[in-house]
């Protein structure tokens, strides 16, 4: 009890005095998971689509990879990023590994089954199934028959990419590996907590928990406020 | 309101366009090095100390990978890292026979204490190391291992196997994690355990597990590094390796080392090695 | 002489093995509303949809003499569903989502919308999200919506199935102003033989996907070739009088 007190008082001293190391990681925390939530979104929204409304062999055997997708460790992700970009892999070219860039891309690739996945429900569950074939009917061409579907299940497709996101914010086995959990590099809140409790600080590891929350629901707030504002009017 | 929405979702995808062109990027200008390290050498905080200066001095960023010694021997065989900073004499030596290493050479050393609760249930308070651990299975006393195939948890084997004891039964557990969380474990559970001097130090648990046998021969913690060569792996950096070894036996690193904690512990944390034939080393003071 | 606006000829639509239809030949000229009678299944759907290009056929259609592919064919019509199909949005977004669907710019969607919004008698009703509405305002607005467009080929899809007899009746005087109005060449399908003989210059009886009579409406009423068109178009059993008597 007494460490949980502890934690929530360094936690407030932490973000108070704006202590310069915390504020280091939980910046780079977020700029590291937006970037990897808006990768995600951006393949797995054009994916969902067509999951959604395709017709094609094997187009149920995809759907549910993609759910499976939802299960995989991020420690899994990030080792299997980690032997890409090992120099010794084949993208060591590209100098990846203990950078905020390969953090960005395993992050982005935990989050995407998530965002995928939830998005084909908010599309099937979400738009009115005779919208489709309305819409073709006033003349839509494909490009904007597929906006205004996407527009038609925004509740449900905030929610996906509110789920990427904190997949990616909380996710720490695969920042660990392929990031290294760098002090001034590639050091985030999660990586951050783990080092703090390796070492026995165990307040500080709380405080960082408690500042990524704080982090998490600051961003889902503004969210949600957007997802509501579209949300129906009441009768 | 679709309107407000559609402003609203832009914006936050400018926001995060822009943070992903933060998050990338991050070049280097003389060039990288990746130092391999233990967690409790990182732990101790010296790498703070004397990896900056090491940058300030030779122009080379370097990258420090903490993680467990094995892995840490890995990534250098591998190539994946540039030059090692290890406490594990042992396996350094298979790692130098592979023929992948360049020079391996002494830099410090610490030592390890054994601690336990202030009533020394086993009475090993002033004894040789190894006999400690034999009056700590023989009594059956709680003892916590870390268990994790660090240097530190291979010098408490050589130490069971140099007192003829295989630690085995409810008493013995392994806590699997870093030298810090060990200690605060053995510390609530009034266990005995081994903790380098540098973490305990640094610890809260002082006062109520009080160190009970240090100075033995067999309790010193050799640190080395080691350089990795291009025979490891392609991309290996060698002059970098070199430059940082060269530093860190260096009389400005050797000064650092050999200073740090003293203000604000009161003793050494570290000794200072280099240039030493490597059988003569005595325990810090 | 002036092309007809619809040629349809050998027009075909054959699903899972059935011939769902086979229309040989319909003509109609320019600003005409051709009222499609028909039971359920008759394949009444089927002529909407392949006319607007949504599903696969044989056969060539052509708008004002030029065969027309379905790609373009989705271009110059605007269909309306049987149940309206709104999106989630207020009633004057609704209106102009057809046009915006065509690239057509904000304000002037907007305000294509609301003429079509008044044309229905809904413009009161325009800040309203559009799932408030009851059926027949929803109706009213999926038409709204697809008038907006001004499409050469509208095609409605029985319209007034899902509303009370007040509902449909006001839904087909607002019909026939603004078919009135319109430039389109107009199919519709109906249940309702008011609505067929009140706003149709043409009319067909599609029996087992196949025309099985066509006509003035007064005419086809007056002299029903076949039990089924009598009943279709609820004329007294007792025969025809002069002029034909609808019960």
């Amino acid at each position: 009890m007494e460490t949980l007190l502890d934690a929530l008082a360094e936690a407030v001293r932490l973000l108070a005095s704006g202590d310069a190391e915390t504020v280091e990681i939980l910046l780079r925390s977020l700029r590291v998971s937006l970037a990897a939530t808006a990768i995600a979104c951006a393949v797995a929204l054009p994916a969902a689509y067509g999951l959604a409304f395709g017709r094609f062999r094997g187009r149920g055997l995809l759907v549910a990879t993609v759910n499976t997708g939802m299960g995989l460790p991020p420690v899994v992700v990030g080792l299997v990023v980690t032997v890409f970009l090992w120099r010794s892999g084949p993208l060591g070219e590209l100098e990846l590994l203990y950078t905020t860039t390969g953090m960005v891309i395993a992050q982005a690739l935990i989050a995407a089954p998530l965002v995928c996945a939830f998005a084909v429900a908010a599309l099937q569950g979400g738009v009115d199934p005779g919208l489709r074939l309305q819409l073709r009917g006033l003349g839509a061409t494909r490009l904007r028959l597929a906006l205004a579907l996407l527009r038609e299940a925004r509740l449900g497709l905030c929610a996906a990419a509110m789920a990427g996101f904190g997949a990616a914010l909380s996710e720490v086995g695969a920042a660990m590996m392929v990031g290294g959990n760098i002090a001034g590099e590639t050091r985030v809140l999660t990586t951050g907590a783990v080092l703090a409790t390796s070492r026995g600080d165990f307040a500080l590891a709380l405080a960082l928990g408690l500042v990524l929350l704080i982090v998490a629901f600051a961003v889902t707030a503004m969210l949600t406020v957007l997802q509501q504002r579209a949300a129906p009017l009441r009768a | 309101m679709p309107a407000r929405v559609g402003r609203a979702a832009a914006a936050l995808l400018v926001i995060a366009l822009v943070a992903l062109a933060g998050a990338c990027g991050g070049d280097d200008e003389k060039g990288e090095l990746i130092l391999a390290t233990t967690t409790s050498t990182q732990d101790s905080g010296l790498l703070d100390e004397l990896v900056p200066a090491f940058e300030a001095d030779s122009g080379y960023t370097v990258k420090t990978v903490a993680v467990g010694t094995g892995q840490a021997l890995e990534l250098g065989e591998k190539g994946e890292a540039d030059v090692l900073l290890v406490h594990a004499p042992t396996s350094e030596d298979e790692l130098v026979a592979t023929g992948t290493t360049g020079r391996r050479l002494l830099v410090m050393h610490n030592d390890f204490l054994l601690v336990g609760p202030a009533a020394d249930p086993a009475g090993v308070q002033g004894q040789a190391a190894a006999a400690a651990l034999a009056a700590i299975a023989e009594a059956g006393a709680p003892f916590v291992s870390r268990g994790d195939d660090s240097g530190t948890h291979k010098l408490e084997l050589a130490l069971w196997t140099q007192a003829g004891v295989e630690p085995d039964g409810g008493w013995y557990e392994e806590s699997g994690q870093g030298m810090g969380a060990t200690l605060q474990i053995a510390d609530q559970k009034a266990a005995y355990t081994l903790v380098d001097r540098a973490t305990y130090l640094a610890s809260e648990s002082r006062a109520s597990s009080p160190i009970l046998v240090e100075g033995d021969a067999s309790l010193l913690n050799v640190y080395h590094v080691i350089e990795m060569t291009t025979r490891a792996g392609d991309r290996v950096n060698e002059d970098g390796a070199r430059a940082f070894a060269d530093f860190v036996v260096s009389a400005e690193a050797q000064a650092l080392i050999g200073a740090f904690g003293v203000e604000e512990f009161g003793q050494q944390l570290f000794v200072p090695d280099a240039g030493k034939a490597e059988g003569a080393l005595a325990p810090a003071a | 002489m002036t092309a007809p606006a619809l040629t349809v000829e050998a027009l075909r639509v054959e699903r899972q093995g059935r011939v769902t239809l086979a229309v040989e030949r319909l003509e109609l000229p320019p600003r005409c509303v051709l009222a499609v009678v028909g039971r359920n299944g008759a394949g009444k759907t089927t002529l909407l949809h392949a006319l607007a290009g949504l599903v696969p056929h044989d056969g060539t259609v052509r708008l004002d003499g030029v065969v027309t592919a379905p790609e373009a064919r989705r271009r110059r019509s605007a269909l309306v569903l049987q149940r309206a199909a709104l999106a989630r949005a207020s009633v004057e977004a609704n209106a102009a989502h057809g046009l915006r669907l065509r690239g057509v710019g904000r304000d002037e969607a907007r305000a294509r919308g609301r003429a079509a919004l008044a044309a229905v008698g809904l413009e009161a009703l325009s800040g309203r999200d559009a799932r408030t509405l009851s059926g027949g305002e929803a109706q009213r607005l999926a038409l709204a919506r697809a008038l907006a467009v001004e499409p050469a080929l509208l095609l409605l899809d029985e319209p007034s199935t899902h509303l009370d007899a007040v509902g449909r009746a006001e839904l087909r005087e607002h019909l026939a102003r603004a078919l009135g109005a319109g430039t389109a060449t107009t199919v519709l399908a109906t249940h309702d033989p008011r609505e067929a003989l009140r706003l149709a210059t043409w009319l067909v009886v599609l029996d087992g996907g196949r025309p099985v009579q066509e006509g003035l409406p007064a005419d086809v009423a007056a002299r029903p070739a076949s039990e089924l068109v009598a009943r279709l178009l609820e004329v007294d059993d007792a025969g025809p009088g002069p002029g034909g008597a609808i019960r």
